[in-house]
């Protein structure tokens, strides 16, 4: 498909022929053709048609014209580590005050600002970096490309009569790199072109199922005073805001209202096209028992609220409730699509690529989440009588309730249970009290492994806090996609989390944009001492370590960080929160630097859990003791 | 059940495959345990692992913590299961290696309660320092090691005087 895709935009072939290998990769027709439309330059009568201003020309720099472009594109914000050669897109911008640049200090931190940018508003992320410091964020492109969340990452690259001398810095074909965690990967060839390749680097990105895109341009077009026409973004975007096969959807109604046990599985698509208020209102209508994913894989966003009394948890190929599933609707859940015994699947998916990939699906449908929905209440709506589906409904939802209910005392008294870890913190028990803190509109930015476990303490989803994670867990995420969130949405509370693995991996650096642009998030590091989870995994596999009871590799408690004192170090102020009593308190004190207008950061003492966890044995080793000398 | 402690998503927990399915034995709570365990992952614990009901108690709401789908009304039954089919003493396979423990007061009782659940080759390969031996002694205890208060504080001085680190 990408190599299809890639003949077409380089005018290797035609639309038609792309329409046609696209159907035949299995995409609907309606499908293809709007992909085809999405990815071709308007035409020239569109361009003529288009209002004055929406293509103007602009004389300037490389770097300008490649500016002005994102800004006629909308973008808003760059973040950005610069190095010499891209100086000119930071020159173009002295005078420009509709872009604010917002810089990090290490790559992986400026990509993961923009993917928290990107994934709390669905907008594209741009991040630049310098060509040397790509391997950097790479590592965080990982969970864009996973989640399907549209980056832009730019680079200027040495200057093309350099490529190729083994010049200072220079690597060759340094944009392969990027290819297998990238939609496309592209080297600007001229300076007149530099507008239409940003504007497909943006097209790429931003069309859905999006993805990060690498550009580079070279630093000798940079310079180059150059001419472009620049785009309104009206004319190069095309959003894939596909409608359902109206047979399809019928024939999904009909499933659904004649189901015994039916059921609905969830996840992030439902996010991406903006449908949860629709989804919501479909299992209401149907009283459908609403299931997302037990880990964060296509399940990072939980965007049913999981206080519902519909909301009863994963979605697993044998359900325990509902039992003898007959009917099951995945609504855009990347692996919602399961080989359950007895059930027909619907799944209607935004992303062709990886629907019915592993499971087999009767009924497959791509279209935008939310249209799909929407046309699927309307067709139940006009399939029986609103008796019928008001019996139907409440049937099925006394059913969920009698069992949502029970789950949510059991988790209440494993909450209760597990309210004091003695000299630590449970995890259980900060889970509680951040459910009494946080604003109702808060922001919740999920980082951290073991830390996992306090979200069936929190309430997320409809009126309730939203949760911003990433499905594939690269860490060192967190604290730099909550600067991302917090920019996006100024006026809501913004709570970051990370373990103190998931910190070390980002490096205190996401500290200091915070402190530098004043980003009032309060950030909480998770901070057992230990790859806590990691151990577990590797101790219940029943290897050497376990069985001599020493664990080698998980042990983060010699040195004992101070985070705290790291986070003071870069200017954002912060504490230790060593016993449970002294959470409420500090969360006030967070809540007072974040009025203020500043970041702040709790170091909390959480207890170690799970197997091997008692002891805090680690190998010794010393350098200093292989000395024959005391150099 | 237990290895899923460990799981961080649905696809994380196709990792290392160390070990053959768990058989389980028949009982109440059986049944529950092999659909609601099985969805995200094998049984594949340590055979040899035991746990009396507060430590299977941890792992299993653990599980539900993370998804598992097992009710309210069912918890107790699936602790008791784990606790008499994998619970200390029971049905443990024999030792692979013989240890021989250091003279002492406290030899005989750590010898005979900290084989209940695994090999005293465990202990007796372990060298760790006072408060670790302390943690781990207390941990032992809340996880069901058939020891009393005092019987816990003789073993635990034995361990730190025959087991400091090297
Ligand atoms: C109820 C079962 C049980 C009994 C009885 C028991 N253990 Fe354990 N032990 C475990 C389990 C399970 C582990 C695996 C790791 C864990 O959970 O911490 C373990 C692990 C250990 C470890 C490895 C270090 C660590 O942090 O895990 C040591 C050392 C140890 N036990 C010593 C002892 C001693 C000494 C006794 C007797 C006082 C004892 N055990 C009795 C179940 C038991
Ligand atoms: C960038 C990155 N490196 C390594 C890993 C592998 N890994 C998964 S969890 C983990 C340990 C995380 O430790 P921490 O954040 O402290 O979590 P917890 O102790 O709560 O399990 C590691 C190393 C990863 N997920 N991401
Ligand atoms: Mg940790």
């Amino acid at each position: 498909m990408k190599e299809l895709v890639r003949q077409y935009l380089d005018k290797g072939i035609s639309r038609r022929k792309l329409t046609t290998g696209l159907s035949a990769a299995g995409m609907t027709t309606v499908a293809a053709k709007a992909m085809a439309q999405a990815l071709s330059s308007p035409t020239p009568q569109a361009v003529a048609a288009a209002p004055a201003g929406a293509v103007r020309d602009f004389k300037g720099t490389g770097g300008a014209v490649f500016t002005q472009q994102l800004k006629a594109a909308g973008v808003e914000y760059i973040f950005f580590n610069p190095s010499t050669a891209d100086a000119p897109i930071y020159d173009s911008l002295v005078n420009e005050p509709a872009i604010q640049l917002i810089k990090g200090v290490q790559e992986g931190a400026v990509v993961a600002m923009a993917d928290g940018y990107a994934r709390a508003t669905g907008k594209l992320g741009v991040a630049i970096v310098a060509n040397v410091g790509l391997p950097n964020a790479l590592t965080q492109v990982v969970n864009s490309w996973k989640d399907q969340i549209p980056i832009l990452l730019a680079a200027a690259s040495i200057a093309q009569d350099n490529v190729g001398r083994e010049q200072f810095q220079e690597y060759e074909h340094i944009e392969s790199m990027t290819q297998p965690i990238t939609k496309w990967n592209w080297v600007a060839a001229s300076s007149d072109t530099i507008a239409e390749t940003t504007r497909r680097a943006i097209k790429y990105a931003s069309t859905p199922p999006a993805a990060p895109v690498y550009l580079s341009i070279p630093e000798n077009l940079l310079r180059l005073e150059s001419s472009g026409q620049i785009y309104d973004h009206a004319l190069f975007n095309v959003p894939m805001t596909i409608r359902p096969a109206k047979d399809d959807i019928e024939r999904a109604a009909r499933m659904l209202i004649e189901a015994k046990s039916p059921l609905m599985s969830f996840g992030d698509e439902v996010t991406l096209c903006k449908g949860e208020k629709e989804m919501v209102e479909l299992a209401d209508l149907l009283g459908l028992p609403a299931a997302g994913g037990t880990g964060a894989l296509g399940f990072w966003s939980k965007p049913f609220p999981t206080r519902h009394p519909l909301f009863i948890g994963g979605v697993f190929r044998q359900m325990r409730f509902p039992e003898n599933v007959d009917v099951h609707l995945n609504l855009g859940f990347k692996h919602g699509e399961l080989a359950m015994a007895g059930a027909k699947q619907i799944s209607i998916r935004r992303d062709p690529a990886s629907l019915a990939r592993g499971a087999p699906v009767d009924l497959p449908i791509v279209a935008d989440i939310r249209l799909a929905t929407i046309d699927l209440i309307e067709a139940v709506k006009s399939l029986a009588t609103k008796e019928r589906l008001k019996q139907i409904a409440d049937d099925r939802l006394e059913k969920a309730r009698a069992f949502t209910s029970e789950q949510a005392k059991l988790i209440a008294r494993i909450g209760r249970e597990h309210s004091d870890g003695g000299t630590a913190i449970r995890m259980e028990r900060l889970g509680v009290e951040l459910e009494q803190w946080l604003d109702k509109d808060a922001i919740y930015v999920c980082d951290v492994d073991s830390g996992k476990r306090m979200d069936p303490f929190m309430n997320f989803g409809g009126d309730d806090k939203r949760y911003i994670g990433t499905g594939p867990n690269i860490l060192g995420w967190g604290m730099a996609a909550g600067l991302g969130v917090k920019l996006a949405f100024p006026n809501q509370q913004v709570l970051s989390v990370v373990g103190d693995g998931s910190f070390l991996f980002s490096g205190p650096q996401p500290l200091w944009s915070l402190a530098r642009y004043e980003a009032p998030t309060t950030n909480i590091v998770l901070n057992n001492k230990s790859y806590n989870n990691e151990r577990n995994r590797i101790w219940m596999t029943g290897g050497a370590q376990f069985k001599a009871g020493r664990d080698f590799t998980c042990y983060n408690g010699s040195p004992d960080v101070d985070y705290a004192a790291v986070a003071k170090a870069f200017g954002v102020d912060g504490e230790k929160v060593m016993e449970a009593s002294q959470i409420k308190d500090a969360l006030a004190r967070a809540r007072k630097a974040n009025m203020d207008g500043k970041p702040y950061l709790l170091d909390v003492n959480i207890q170690r859990d799970g197997v091997g966890a008692a002891s805090t044995w680690h190998p010794e080793y010393s350098i200093a003791d292989k000395r024959a000398r005391k150099v | 059940m237990l290895r899923s402690i460990v799981f961080t998503g649905l696809i994380l927990a196709a990792a290392p495959a160390a070990a053959q399915q768990v058989q389980l034995p028949p009982g109440e709570g059986r049944d529950i345990i092999a659909t609601a365990c099985t969805q995200c992952h094998a049984l594949n614990f340590p055979t040899s692992l035991r746990e009396g009901p507060a430590g299977w108690r941890f792992h299993v709401e653990d599980m539900i913590l993370r998804g598992a789908q097992i009710k309210n009304s069912e918890v107790e039954t699936v602790v008791n299961y784990l606790a008499s089919n994998f619970g200390p003493g029971v049905n443990i396979p024999p030792p692979a290696t013989r240890v021989s423990l250091p003279e002492g007061e406290g030899k005989q009782l750590v010898e005979q309660r900290c084989s209940t659940c695994h090999e005293l080759s465990r202990v007796g390969d372990a060298r760790l320092a006072r408060q670790d031996w302390d943690r781990v002694v207390a941990k032992m205890v809340s996880i069901g090691a058939p020891l009393t208060d005092d019987e816990a504080k003789t073993a635990l001085t034995y361990l730190q005087k025959n087991f400091a680190p090297k």
